[in-house]
């Protein structure tokens, strides 16, 4: 060994006890901070317990998300020794039932497999049950109620003579079809009735309202039949009915949000006069909150024109909010017993009032009916005066057939951006493009329209021709899709990615072609598809081109004389610029939708198309 | 190994012991470190183990104090408020985020934290600092020192207000409101003075005008600095930049005005269990005064909690856009 010399040795000895103090100091722990620590992760972890997963219908996440955190934490949550643990998710009636028929298997974009499924009505379960051709769904307990009614500006209603004179469906029928509109009640500047609806295959307010239009078209309060659902008078009725529709929604959110947005900007009462919806969702909207659920940031404010419920003459239906604990091979014994704790515990008088804060009617009769059920709030405690039976499973299969070739047609541009972005992965490592999955689910929505729809494709990208000036190219101009379906099919089917992303542009001569080609006997729309930010070369005037755009959107959407055509937008990958999409949508009173996983866009195209 | 070896041998190993023992016995136990956070100092007045947090818009506050301390984002400190179910934290930050932490908190359906062991110390008011002479022409270009006037100034050429024609266009800067207290009062005391009401709302703020005001205003701060201060002080970019006029006082070189209506930060310390240390308040309080920070006062011109969160949620839409 070498000798060390002493100097050398304590030097190295200060460097090591320096290095020992200094490690200390700029420690490497794995410190204090929490991380994302946000609480909001997707995946349900039960950990020891027996997990109980449930699907609900977007109306009432909140108040089921209360009560299971409070059942989870009480000694209820127990199955013997072995504890449960609840996990609410918010998955719209019609696509969890499209997700129970097929089994429920693609999870990434159904969520999780549900326990118990809480569709806003019972009927969905007949559905179900119906299409699948085995009980999946069993009858299931009501655990809360609210009825259907017809939602309309008070200023609306009180001109047509509510609360003195009872108004149904054939009023608003009449109403609807008469082309002086609201001049009829010297009102000339609401401009025509306007009605707002849910597509029935998505929503429960969209089916119940649909079955009640059916059984005031046949005079009846019960037994519906399928062979009523086709009898001319009947037929007649309901297209009446549906071609006075502004535009279906997947929900009623949709409708709500953009009504309040609406009267946020002193024009509600020329967005819409009418909207089904259900009780509860007058009850938020009056309290200032449309769609139920407070995010961060939103204050709770009461609108100018508040709304009041008219329940039809003809009588309504209740959504019922049925407790299912689900007969599905992936439903365990276990499973249903801690399902069931969690169906008595909600059942209980004490949350049973809970659930009335909420605005809803409690499914224990024992539980009285009081506050914010009441007439400040624009509803009646004590209407409806006549319910509808819920027709067979048959009967509303043929229902929702019906209305697909009813309901109103459509006037659609699809504007696809084909910019090189497109032609990235959509998965990191796969070989499909996001070009690639848009296609395909732009090409599976084809199928969604009827044949009188006309639908149209545009497609938008810098370097589209040697004219820098072009932005965009007509693949098939607006027509009727009947006849050309399948060469529809096809161009989409060709498209490559090519450059830059003039959104601006394209946005703006879209809007300007479909207003000047308006069909008010449709529903004109836009369909605008893309995966990045505005560029065109000319980041200099992005800021005022864009506030021009909204200015021009809003002021071709908005008047009693306007001629209505709704940009729907779908931010496509995670580089979309959602936050410019929403208020262009906005603008439009239409709205935007988020397929940032590229995986969901063929049920978020799905989505779109559900509301022509 | 003669004698003088012998002893080197024994004094190198004292020391390394020594050093060992100041790092287990002293340092580690006075020391936390947060992800992305400064280390603290290791002198401590605080007789807690609880973990004592600062937003960096006070850490020279919080240093002055003699506490054991983290700086940490708001954002990272929010999150963890939100989720943990009984977090054991000092917060030493600015108003209204106490009433942030509540609010995610009811959402997040986690039991409230104590409301009455939290206490506004000392105040601050929102500036906008600029090169002297900038300010100068800003001030003549919006007399009434109104936001609403400011933000239509900005994302256009200095000349069309009596600039120089090399100053560019007149942009402005702040920290990023997600993460920065300093950051989210700014853009708050902004919308708050354009909308004239400090009760907002994401409806308020999705109106079409304020959302292209805000649009203007935010151009240049889309990639915000991390420190947008500095780039005033290292002369890279004369930007105009909104910031707290604690922080302003030392800068060189530069002007402040304060925006109408004048917005009052006040600087705010909250435990979420157990009782606010007495000892601790008395030496905020000593700190804040020696750091600048006026006597408390009731905040005005700023959004209140919900209205900060709204604000927050149109500052994502801004980034993304």
């Amino acid at each position: 060994m070498t000798k060390l010399r002493p100097a050398l040795l304590l030097s190295a000895a200060v460097l090591l006890a320096g290095c020992v103090v200094s490690s200390g100091k700029s420690g490497t722990g794995s410190g204090s901070g929490s991380g994302n620590g946000s609480g909001s992760a997707t995946t349900f972890s039960p950990g020891k317990c027996t997990g109980v997963e449930m699907a609900v219908s977007s109306e009432k996440i909140a108040v089921l998300t209360e009560l299971a955190k409070n059942f989870n934490d009480s000694k209820e949550a127990k199955v013997g020794k072995q504890c449960v643990t609840v996990h609410v998710s918010k998955k719209s009636s019609g696509s969890a039932a499209t997700a129970l028929i097929n089994g429920w298997t693609n999870t990434d974009t159904d969520g999780a497999q549900p326990v118990v499924w809480s569709p806003a009505a019972s009927g969905w379960a007949g559905i179900v049950n119906q299409r699948a051709g085995k009980t999946l769904a069993p009858e299931g307990k009501p655990f809360m109620l609210t009825p259907l009614v017809i939602a309309m500006p008070a200023k609306m209603a009180t001109a047509l003579g509510y609360p003195g004179k009872a108004l149904g469906f054939k009023d608003i029928v009449e109403l609807a079809n008469d082309p002086q509109g609201w001049a009829k009640y010297n009102h000339p500047e609401w401009g025509p009735f306007r009605l707002g609806k849910t597509n029935p295959n998505f929503s429960t307010s969209g089916l119940n309202f649909t079955v009640a239009q059916y059984y005031a078209a046949t005079g009846k309060t019960r037994d519906l039949t399928t062979e009523d659902l086709d009898r001319p008078d009947v037929v007649k009725f309901a297209t009446s009915v549906e071609n006075s529709v502004v535009h279906y929604g997947d929900i009623t959110m949709t409708f709500l949000n953009n009504w309040f947005a609406a009267d946020n900007r002193g024009s509600s009462l020329s967005y819409a006069s009418a909207v089904a919806v259900e009780e509860k969702s007058v009850i938020d909207y009056n309290l200032g909150n449309p769609d139920g659920e407070l995010s961060a940031g939103e204050r709770p404010r009461a609108p100018r024109e508040p709304l009041v419920a008219i329940y039809p003459s003809e009588g309504t239906l209740y959504s019922d909010s049925p407790f299912i604990i689900l007969d599905a091979p992936w439903v365990t014994a276990e499973q249903k017993q801690a399902a069931l704790l969690f169906q008595n515990y909600v059942l209980t008088p004490e949350n049973q009032a809970k659930v009335l804060t909420y605005g809803f009617r409690p499914g224990n009769p024992a539980v009285a009916i009081g506050s914010p059920i009441e007439a400040k709030n624009g509803v009646d405690p004590k209407q409806p005066s006549a319910v509808l039976d819920v027709p067979s499973p048959s009967v509303m299969i043929k229902v929702l057939d019906s209305w697909a070739t009813q309901r109103k047609s459509a006037r659609v541009m699809l504007v696809i951006d084909v910019s090189g972005s497109m032609g990235e992965a959509a998965v990191k490592g796969e070989p499909e493009t996001k070009l690639d999955l848009a296609k395909r689910a732009a090409i599976s929505a084809l199928s969604q329209f009827k044949d009188d729809d006309e639908v149209g494709l545009r497609i938008f990208s810098t370097g589209l021709t040697t004219d820098p000036n072009v932005s965009f190219v007509d693949m098939l101009p607006v027509g009727p899709i009947g006849p050309q379906r399948e060469g529809l099919r096809n161009k989409i089917d060709g498209l490559s990615p090519i450059q830059g992303t003039p959104l601006y542009d394209v946005t703006a001569s879209s809007f300007a072609f479909m207003t000047e080609s308006f069909d008010p006997k449709k529903i004109n729309a836009i369909v605008l598809l893309t995966d990045g930010k505005n560029d065109d070369g000319k980041r200099a005037d992005d800021v005022q081109q864009l506030n021009e755009l909204i200015q021009n959107l809003q002021s071709g959407s908005e008047g009693g004389s306007a001629r209505p055509v709704r940009l729907f937008t779908i931010g496509y990958g995670k580089d979309a610029d959602l936050a410019t999409l929403r208020q262009l949508a906005e603008a439009t009173r239409a709205a935007a939708y988020d397929a940032s996983n590229p995986a969901t866009i063929e049920q978020v195209f799905t989505a779109v198309v559900s509301n022509f | 190994m003669n004698a003088k070896r012998l002893l080197a041998i024994l004094a190198a190993v004292a020391m390394i012991a020594g050093a060992w023992f100041v790092r287990t016995k002293v340092i580690d136990k006075k020391t936390t470190v947060a992800t992305g956070g400064d280390t603290t100092q290791p002198t401590n007045a605080l007789a807690t183990d609880r973990r004592v947090v600062c937003i960096a818009e006070l850490a020279d506050v919080c240093q002055a104090s003699g506490s054991i301390y983290t700086v940490e984002s708001i954002s990272t400190t929010l999150a963890t408020l939100a989720s943990e179910p009984n977090p054991d934290i000092v917060w030493i930050t600015t108003s209204p985020l106490p009433e942030m932490a509540d609010a995610a908190r009811a959402r997040a359906t986690q039991p409230p934290l104590p409301i009455d062991q939290r206490k506004v110390l000392g105040s601050t008011s929102v500036v906008i600092a600029a090169p002297t002479a900038r300010v100068a022409v800003l001030k003549a270009a919006c007399p009434d020192l109104s936001w609403k006037c400011i933000g239509e100034r900005t994302n256009r050429p200095w000349k069309e207000i009596g600039g120089e024609e090399g100053w560019n266009d007149v942009t402005f800067r702040h920290r990023d409101p997600l993460a920065s207290a300093g950051g989210l009062s700014v853009f708050g005391a902004a919308l708050a003075g354009r909308t004239v009401r400090t009760d907002i709302g994401t409806g308020d703020l999705a109106a079409s005008d304020v959302r292209s005001w805000t649009n203007q205003l935010e151009n240049a701060n889309k990639q915000p600095t991390s420190d947008p201060l500095t780039s005033i002080v290292v002369g890279t970019r004369y930007d105009v930049v909104g910031a707290l006029a604690t922080e302003v006082t030392s800068v060189q070189r530069v002007a402040t005005l304060e925006p109408t209506p004048v917005a009052r930060v006040g600087a705010a310390v909250m435990v979420t269990s157990g009782k606010l240390p007495t000892e601790l308040v008395s030496d905020l309080l000593v700190a804040l005064g020696k750091n600048g920070w006026n006597p408390a006062v009731a905040p005005s011109g700023l959004p209140d909690a919900v209205g900060m969160e709204a604000v927050q949620q149109l500052w994502k839409q801004v980034i993304s856009s």
